[in-house]
């Protein structure tokens, strides 16, 4: 071909020497290939189209399996969360009830699993989400210290366990007002600073953000968790941010995790416009950096957003009494959100689904409604709907109360005419802060069977009425604490324990002429009896304190006489009350006989073989036993740590602290150890 | 030895949910050792040979395979019977635990009534020997 294209030149160079024959030839030969060559590419033309369409087919069905793999996580999302509610939901409550310390033990470790199930549920959906393109970026304003002080609460509870430091390193130049998606970023540096702490042993973990780049319309931050942790190889580092892999496939049975979180901080980071690094040496920790881009936040919309966050009790009570409709089928979730609301102070009406609620909202007059989405008969939407047609209630703040946590279904319900969003399985303080941000503050009578239930309550546990406590207004010490019940059963039993002698106390420190120690007693006394609503004794002691403040103690043995005379009936009540379910509380066992410091020596040599063989069942035997006996503080404190160890079978760490604990006794004179 | 409350049985776990589980279902039953990591469980089993171990499998260090491995290279423990108690239901490990020797391969989550059970069925068997 290429020889006679050679030819086709020279011949044509050479036109005039008459070889016309010679080109004719070359010509027609040339004119074949062309041909030949034509039909040949319409081959491959038609080919290709066909091809074409196939890929476009395919594509079509890729697409709409993507379409139907994202709505069945839709759906699984919510057929997870709901069963994850009602074990989340009836373990917070169950936790609330009286118990005795092995059924507490349980439900924590259930909760506990309860919660880092979710953790991973969470982890896989977000995944999908991403995979399936259904990820979306928020941006809003937001105040940065809001997500370094989110993040610090979640990290350092973990990170103080297992006794390491965490640090924040956030200069002043950073900027504070930021637009962006702040809870993303928090997911990205949560993750981070988790990781950080699961695989740093000691030292320290620290949390750092520099400002790279500032333009008129964008700041890029950069943000760095450095750890002292055990570090990672190269090839490590190539592996890390690989979906379903972790460093080390040992890791996963050693560390846990689903090995999603830095794929799905990965395309997080990714989405805010930056990028992720790792920088490490094995054996000197770890730094794990991304970068961000944020818009300029509007300072003063953060600013008034901000002042109104946050939840306390105080605010707590200028909602209380309100009343919300519920509307929700399910009959344990309905179960659980209703007495969580009832608990706070509210008075609940339930709808069975959207088309009662419909009713419902005429016939009275309600200052929320908590609506669930998916419901049968009418839904969440189609309900809220209908009720916005009618003008009278459209400013009736209804709230989504949902499982699903897909972002669609939350655009949804703003679409229907919802004013907010509550997610499922319920926190209880993120439902009362939405709360206390869309019911109206005003003063509202308490619901009658607000403090009734609380009592009714402690009758079915404990079989007395709370309301016999002599001395105690057990409905003002309720109201003191916005119902806390549990809470309330904790004062009265640290009332009983540390302020039975209380009167001996203060005459002993009158005495001694310890003016400031006495005032502080009495003081003290005044304000605990205050919050339980022992009015009379918090009267007398407050009579007390101001004289021995003044320095005035002509009328002093009176004013003792008369708090004595109040303060005895109401120890006496506690002592004999068995609503407080004295027992199950260790540390505050008061009836208790005093324990013998030679029986405790012999509790704790018959300890030490079952220790030392690692039997937990006498191990534990013996522990209740030592248990049942009153003993002086500093010795309470060591049985207690040597407990810990020992339910969490830690007999390695046990059998030091139990010898050391032996000779302490044999050292100890009674009173003070010196 | 003829009374079954008299076996010793280890078990081996690293989770404390499943021990708590385990000392409650079997605690009063037999005498009951605990091991929290394959390190720990071949010291005990050195010291004090159980009549049977309860062994999970994915544990931090040395692994429950690993344990089985090692117990066999020792004369004085290579006889001593164990079972797996393991949360792996691949067809894969539970044909290798059998293949090590084991009893049993009990999945977690596990009934604690089937375990009880299988636990009281190896040890007559045991027992007879």
């Amino acid at each position: 071909m290429r020889s006679k294209e050679q030819k086709l030149i020279e011949c044509i160079e050479n036109i005039q020497t008459n070889d016309v024959g010679e080109l004719r030839d070359i010509i027609q030969t040339l004119f074949k290939r062309y041909q030949q060559i034509t039909k040949r590419m319409d081959k491959i033309i038609k080919l290709s189209d066909r091809q074409q369409l196939e890929i476009i087919k395919f594509q079509e069905k890729a697409e709409a399996a993507t379409k139907s793999k994202s709505e069945f996580l839709a759906n699984m999302s919510h057929e997870i969360r709901t069963p994850m509610n009602a074990i989340m939901g009836m373990t917070h409550l169950a936790l609330q009830t009286e118990l005795t310390e092995k059924q507490q033990d349980y439900l924590k470790k259930t909760h506990r699993s309860a919660t880092s199930l979710l953790g991973l549920i969470n982890d896989i959906l977000d995944f999908s989400k991403i995979e399936a393109g259904k990820m979306d970026m928020e941006s809003v304003d937001f105040h940065f210290d809001d997500v370094l002080d989110n993040v610090s609460t979640l990290i350092s509870i973990k990170a103080e366990e297992i006794g390491l430091a965490l640090e924040f390193q956030t200069p002043t130049e950073i900027p504070r007002f930021l637009k962006g998606d702040s809870l993303r970023l928090g997911q990205i540096l949560i993750n981070l600073s988790n990781n950080a702490v699961k695989f740093t042993a000691k030292g320290k973990v620290t949390i750092e953000t520099k400002l790279i780049e500032k333009t008129s319309d964008k700041f890029t931050l950069q943000f760095a968790v450095h750890d002292t942790g055990i570090g990672l190889t190269k090839e490590q580092i190539g592996k890390l941010f690989k979906s379903f892999s972790q460093a080390d496939s040992s890791t996963t049975r050693k560390f846990g995790g689903t090995g999603l979180g830095l794929t799905i901080s990965k395309r997080l980071v990714e989405m805010m416009d930056g990028k992720i690094w790792v920088e490490s040496e094995p054996g000197k920790g770890s730094s794990f950096i991304f970068t961000a881009c944020f818009g300029h936040g509007n300072e003063e919309e953060i600013t008034a957003r901000s002042s109104q966050k946050g939840f306390d009790k105080e605010a707590l009570r200028s909602i209380q009494g309100a009343r919300i409709l519920l509307v929700e089928d399910n009959e344990i979730n309905q179960q659980v959100a209703q007495e969580i609301l009832e608990n706070a102070g509210f008075v609940i009406d339930i709808a069975e689904d959207g088309k009662q609620a419909v009713y419902a909202v005429k016939k009275e007059s309600y200052d929320l409604v908590l609506m669930d989405i998916q419901m049968p008969v009418m839904d969440g939407y189609e309900s809220t709907k209908t009720i916005r047609k009618n003008p009278q209630f459209k400013d009736l703040p209804i709230l989504a109360m949902s499982a699903s946590a897909m972002t669609q279904d939350l655009e949804d319900a703003k679409f229907a005419g919802m004013n907010d969003h509550v997610a499922k399985p319920i926190d209880v303080d993120g439902l009362m802060k939405t709360l206390l941000k869309w019911v109206k503050h005003k003063k509202r009578e308490l619901p009658k069977d607000f403090f009734e239930g609380l009592d009714k309550a402690s009758d079915k546990l404990s079989g007395i009425k709370l309301d016999n406590l002599p001395g105690i207004s057990i409905k003002l010490g309720l109201s003191r604490i916005t119902g806390n019940q549990k809470l309330y059963i904790d004062l009265l039993n640290k009332f009983l324990r540390d302020f039975e002698d209380m009167v001996n106390q203060i005459q002993t420190s009158l005495n001694q002429n310890d003016l400031s120690l006495a005032q502080r007693q009495a003081h003290t006394l005044k304000g605990v009896a205050g919050s339980i609503g022992a009015q009379g004794v918090q009267t007398a002691a407050g009579a007390v304190e101001s004289v021995v403040a003044k320095k005035d103690l002509t009328n002093i043995s009176t004013l003792l006489e008369s708090l004595a005379s109040e303060l005895t009936p109401v120890i006496l009540g506690l002592k004999n009350a068995p609503a407080l379910n004295l027992n199950t509380r260790p540390g505050f066992k008061t009836n208790l006989p005093e324990g013998d410091m030679t029986v405790l020596k012999e509790f704790l040599e018959k300890l030490q073989p079952h220790l030392k063989k690692n039997k937990p069942k006498p191990c534990k035997e013996i522990m209740t036993q030592i248990g049942e006996f009153k003993w002086p503080d500093d010795i309470t404190l060591k049985v207690k740590e040597l407990n810990k160890m020992i339910g969490q079978y830690k007999s390695k760490i046990a059998l030091p602290m139990l010898e050391d604990l032996i000779s302490f006794i044999e050292g100890y004179k009674g009173g003070e150890n010196d | 030895m003829t009374d079954l409350s008299e076996c010793k049985v280890l078990v081996v776990d690293d989770t404390e949910a499943n021990i708590d589980i385990l000392v409650e279902v079997l605690g009063d039953d037999y005498e009951l050792m605990v091991a929290m990591d394959g390190e720990e469980a071949l010291e005990m089993v050195l010291e004090e040979p159980p009549d049977l171990i309860l062994l999970d499998i994915m544990m931090p260090g040395m692994d429950g395979f690993e344990v089985c491995e090692k117990l066999k290279t020792i004369p004085s423990t290579a006889q001593i019977p164990f079972v797996f108690l393991s949360g792996k239901s691949d067809k894969k490990d539970m044909d290798k635990g059998m293949q090590l020797g084991a009893l049993d391969y009990i999945i977690k989550p596990f009934d604690p009534t089937d375990v009880q059970d299988r636990v009281r069925k190896h040890l007559k068997n045991i027992l007879q020997k």
